[in-house]
């Protein structure tokens, strides 16, 4: 190699490193394992409100010995959020402000708030007995303390139109009172603070760092105040930072444990630190331009598939290794660059096959496993690349390979070519294989509950399970959502949500809601309303008779009489969201994609079946269950993503008929591989184990492999001295990938864990399936040319 | 709104301040009760337990309505106003908060944020810690006596007050306040009278915890 091409490669790389070392970031954003929104609605919706400020909100919960120091506390550190950059907006209690802006928005157009079935109840609350019960609560109301501000009510508002919508906001609050003007729990032991983010939940820096400012501020506080003060936190944002810190700190140990384990059977079959350094130079290759090309398309990389990415090593490390044993092992004196020119095809084949064992994963509708996908297929082809055009020259750095690396080919050569003394044994392999799975696939368990990928610190989960719950009412997991094209048409298609679920509730299939409908009316509702009160032509002077019979003078009303004749214009949601009250908004409406998203939450959901049915003809209305809705997105997509991968398979076996185009080879090269995927999912159902998409990635990387081992045995059948070294190659692929795996096998992480067992368990099927169908097809074509 | 009702409840509990204060009696005997001898005993009450009838004559009602009612007061800043007739509705301050409600099962409405609220809580600690010059930076006091009783009148120096009530006027004799009138800017003008007073009512810790935890009334007062 000369100068300049050195000088060259150390140029790329060192620009590729500080590339990365600016841009990268690992997010941890759980819309990247949901579909895209060109694949389903549904999907959409599921990744949209993943990151809506639905997501974005944060409940504090401050506890001390005495609820006033709680108080102070919770106030001290809502004034200091307030201030912090990452914060939207603060609520700790419902302020004046609010309150003065209410009764200006809502007063002048009290009469629009009626009814949600204005034609048929405004009749019967202007009728005569529904004034006089009127007539007798505002005489009630009038010996009360607050009475001298009903009585300037009262005459302009007769029949509590606004008392109606005052009682409505009320039924709205969380389950929360407010105590010395903030937010306490309903058992008076918790104040409460409420938080919107300005970033994403799953912006783990941003959040990070809003997490780490707001534990500073209030460990300040608690230290002025005292009083045994103590602060509990919910808010996706958590899981979000705990995930990513866990994950960042396993790809540092998974990556020093793989290449712990890679080194030390590095040393005992190539038995220097320089070979292992050589063969290691295209896999890291690989990983950097991957990671350089991923985050320059994506902005980011996910952290599952950046801990995929260190996996990858173990696949990578096959080309090079493979080149480096049979150059080592060879006895006539062959140059690098000769025996790089002669595994070439055995090489380009085995990384194409893996390129497109992945390709199938990149049709599918989830942007991480496209991510991945991405990632495999730059990292495979940079790395062989790199195998076949720089390491020939870095094999002159390599000292001669130690004896007992001949021995063990020979060994294994020995071994595995005795097979062919059993050819019944080979025969009833494929058979035995194929039995267990009739017997065992059946019973095969899927599970799509996705929350099972990542575990969390059981004392963060019930930390955030018990401050939800100090907030929430029962059944806060089930809601139902409704999509409009604009703010106008969410607020129409919220009153029709309202009035379905109104009617389950009154056939018992509900106990309750809470939604947008307790502030906001469509325009046409509230038109409605005042039309059916001005259509009752003598209303000022039944109302004024009615009351006089009730106590009250004759002539007091003609303020009611003027409010009559007004005309406000309909209250709307920009006017709200314009006002101190928008807060209120933000977990009932937001902005999701181009459209307008209204929530209603369910409380006391006992048929959700009949909810269901009552919201199916509204067009973008689903009922979603918070914690099993991305489950329900997996199921739908699960057999699409199925069929994908089957696409992937048919595409390495196009490959491998393409380059042999003899069906025995292609059979000798694929069949290992597909009998390993038959045998593991046959396992895992037999020892009980749910099989999630993970499991199934993982089976496709095994596959690729497998796959690999075929080729390069298939190829290296015809010249005997290559069999040896190559059964080798094969073991140091295997062994370097179950290191790697193994220590996948020992995340934390489900999700990863996953990954490692069944990838560990199947490479190491795949070494020991590879060489019996190779033997067993030259078996076959031996007999068939004694036959023939 | 909320301010305009804190202020409205502010004008009723305006009776509870001077009704707690009842038990007092001039000292000196002589009849001639200075605002600061007033103030002083207030300041030095055991604790207060009354019951008020209290009549509204509101010009939009043709007859007056009648409230009946318990007041209790308990030193240095506790006070909870309950009406009995014609209908259940509580008023308590226990010290800086203030909640109002009208259902005894139901849920209290805390106005302590409310800024007039907390100016009349204010007030009512001024009061009873006997801050004479506290007081008359919010009413102009004017206190006559004579040998059928004395009478107290307290005017609104400043808004929102002075735009609501007109006069606050209180009448006592020696065994203590008897009546007091609040006549609104509007017309409208509410007279409460104090019957069966106990001037030197020791609460127990209990009862301390009904009256200003649950905000209930004492169990022989209903409701």
């Amino acid at each position: 190699m000369n100068r300049l091409v050195a000088a060259s490669w150390i140029v790329v790389t060192v620009a590729l490193l500080a590339f990365c070392a600016a841009k990268l970031r690992i997010s941890t954003n759980i819309t990247h394992f949901m579909p895209d929104s060109s694949r389903s609605e549904l999907g959409a919706v599921a990744g949209r409100l993943a990151d809506s400020p639905f997501s974005r909100t944060m409940v504090l919960s401050v506890g001390a010995d005495a609820l006033p120091t709680a108080i102070a506390a919770a106030g001290e550190l809502a004034g200091a959020l307030r201030e912090h950059p990452e914060v939207a907006w603060v609520r700790s209690s419902v302020d004046d402000t609010q309150l003065e802006r209410a009764f200006e928005l809502y007063y002048p157009r009290r009469l629009g708030f009626l009814s949600d079935e204005p034609e048929s109840e405004v009749p019967k609350i202007l009728a005569e007995p529904a004034l006089r019960e009127s007539a007798r609560e505002a005489r009630r109301r009038l010996s009360s303390p607050a009475a001298t501000v009903f009585e300037s009510l009262v005459v302009s508002d007769p029949f509590g139109a606004f008392q109606r919508i005052v009682e409505r906001l009320r039924g709205n609050e969380p389950a929360l009172r407010i105590e010395r003007g903030q937010f306490v729990t309903r058992d008076g032991r918790f104040a409460i603070v409420l938080l919107g983010t300005k970033g994403s939940a799953f912006d783990s820096a941003r959040q990070g760092q809003l997490l780490l400012d707001l534990r500073e501020s209030f460990d300040g506080i608690a230290g002025r105040l005292g009083g045994g003060l103590f602060l509990e936190q919910s808010g996706a944002n958590r899981f979000a930072v705990a995930a990513e810190t866990d994950m960042r700190s396993e790809v540092y140990v998974i990556a020093a444990c793989s290449f712990l384990g890679v080194a030390a059977l590095f040393f005992t079959f190539v038995g220097s630190l320089r070979g292992f350094l050589v063969v290691s130079v295209p896999p890291l290759a690989g990983i950097l331009v991957a990671t350089s090309a991923s985050l320059a398309l994506f902005g980011q990389i996910d952290g599952l598939t950046m801990m995929f990415g260190t996996s990858l090593m173990g696949i990578a490390i096959d080309y090079s290794n493979h080149l480096l044993l049979h150059h080592g092992l060879d006895t006539s004196g062959e140059t690098g660059a000769r025996t790089a020119r002669r595994l070439r095809p055995s090489l380009v084949l085995g990384a194409l096959t893996t390129v497109a064992s992945f390709a199938g994963l990149a049709m599918t509708a989830f942007p991480a496993f496209r991510e991945m996908s991405f990632f495999a297929g730059v990292g495979v082809a940079t790395a062989l690349l790199v195998t076949l055009t720089l390491l020939p020259d870095l094999l002159g750095f390599v000292p001669p390979l130690p004896a007992r690396a001949a021995n063990a080919a020979a060994g294994l050569a020995r071994t595995f070519g005795s097979l062919d003394r059993m050819p019944r044994a080979l025969a009833m392999t494929p058979l035995a294989v194929g039995l267990l799975a009739i017997a065992a696939l059946p019973g095969l368990r899927w599970q799509d509950d996705m929350s099972q990928l990542t575990r969390f610190d059981p004392e963060l989960v019930a930390e955030v399970e018990r401050v939800r719950e100090r907030v929430s009412q029962p059944d806060s997991g089930r809601f139902v959502i409704g999509l409009g094209s604009d703010g106008s048409a969410a607020v129409a298609l919220n009153d029709r949500i309202h009035e379905r679920l109104r009617g389950v509730i009154e056939a018992g299939g509900l106990e309750g809601t809470r939604s947008l409908h307790t502030l906001l009316w469509s325009e046409d509702l509230q038109r409605r309303n005042l039309a059916a009160v001005r259509a009752d032509a003598g209303l000022y002077e039944r109302v004024d008779a009615v009351f006089a019979q009730e106590g009250f003078r004759s002539g007091s009303f003609l303020p009611f009489r003027e409010a009559l004749l007004e005309s406000s214009a309909p209250l709307t949601l920009d006017d709200l969201q314009s006002s101190p009250l928008a807060d209120l908004l933000v977990p009932f409406v937001f902005p999701l994609g181009e459209q307008v998203a209204v929530v209603t939450y369910l409380r006391g959901s006992r048929s959700p079946d009949a909810i269901r049915a009552a919201i199916a003809d509204l067009p973008g209305v689903f009922l979603l269950n918070q914690r099993t809705f991305v489950n329900d997105v997996y199921r739908e997509f699960r057999e699409t993503t199925l069929r994908q991968i089957l696409v992937g398979g048919a595409f390495v076996l196009g490959l491998l008929f393409l380059r042999y185009r003899a069906w025995r080879p292609v059979v000798a090269s694929f069949l290992p591989s597909a009998l390993v995927a038959v045998l593991v999912l046959a396992t895992l159902s037999l020892a009980g184990a749910p099989v999630n998409l993970l499991h199934v990635m993982s089976l496709i990387m095994v596959m690729g492999m497998g796959v690999d081992y075929g080729i390069f045995l298939v190829d290296s059948a015809n010249r005997r001295e290559d069999f040896g070294p190559t059964l080798l190659s094969l073991l140091m692929s295997c062994l370097t990938t179950a290191f790697v795996f193994g220590t996948l096998a020992f995340s934390t992480q489900p999700a990863l864990h996953a990954i490692g067992v069944t990838a560990g368990l199947g490479i190491v099927l795949c070494y020991l399936f590879a060489p019996v169908v190779v033997v067993a097809m030259g078996l076959l074509a031996r007999r068939d040319r004694g036959g023939g | 709104m909320r301010s305009r009702a804190a202020c409205a409840l502010s004008l009723a509990l305006g009776s509870c301040l001077v009704a707690s204060g009842i038990a007092w009696r001039d000292a000196s005997g002589s009849g001639a009760l200075t605002l600061a001898e007033l103030m002083t005993r207030m300041a030095s009450t055991s604790g207060v337990a009354a019951q008020f009838r209290e009549v509204k004559e509101l010009k939009l009602l043709v007859a007056p309505l009648v409230t009946r009612g318990t007041l209790y007061f308990v030193p240095p800043d506790r006070l909870a106003r309950f009406t009995s007739e014609p209908g259940f509705s509580a008023l308590v301050i226990d010290g800086s908060v203030l909640r109002y409600h009208d259902d005894p099962q139901g849920e209290a409405i805390d106005l302590s944020q409310s800024p007039m609220a907390r100016a009349f809580v204010e007030n009512f600690i001024v009061l009873f810690n006997g801050d004479r010059e506290g007081l008359e930076r919010v009413y102009r006091a004017d206190l006559r006596s004579g040998e059928e009783g004395w009478e107290l009148r307290l005017t609104p120096r400043h808004a929102p007050l002075d735009r609501l009530i007109e006069v606050i006027t209180m009448r006592g004799d020696e065994s203590g306040m008897r009546e007091m009138v609040v006549q609104d800017s509007d017309g409208d003008r509410t007279t409460t009278t104090f019957v069966a007073v106990d001037a030197n009512r020791a609460f127990d810790p209990e009862e301390i915890d009904r009256l200003f935890s649950s905000g209930l009334p004492l169990r022989d007062d209903g409701p």
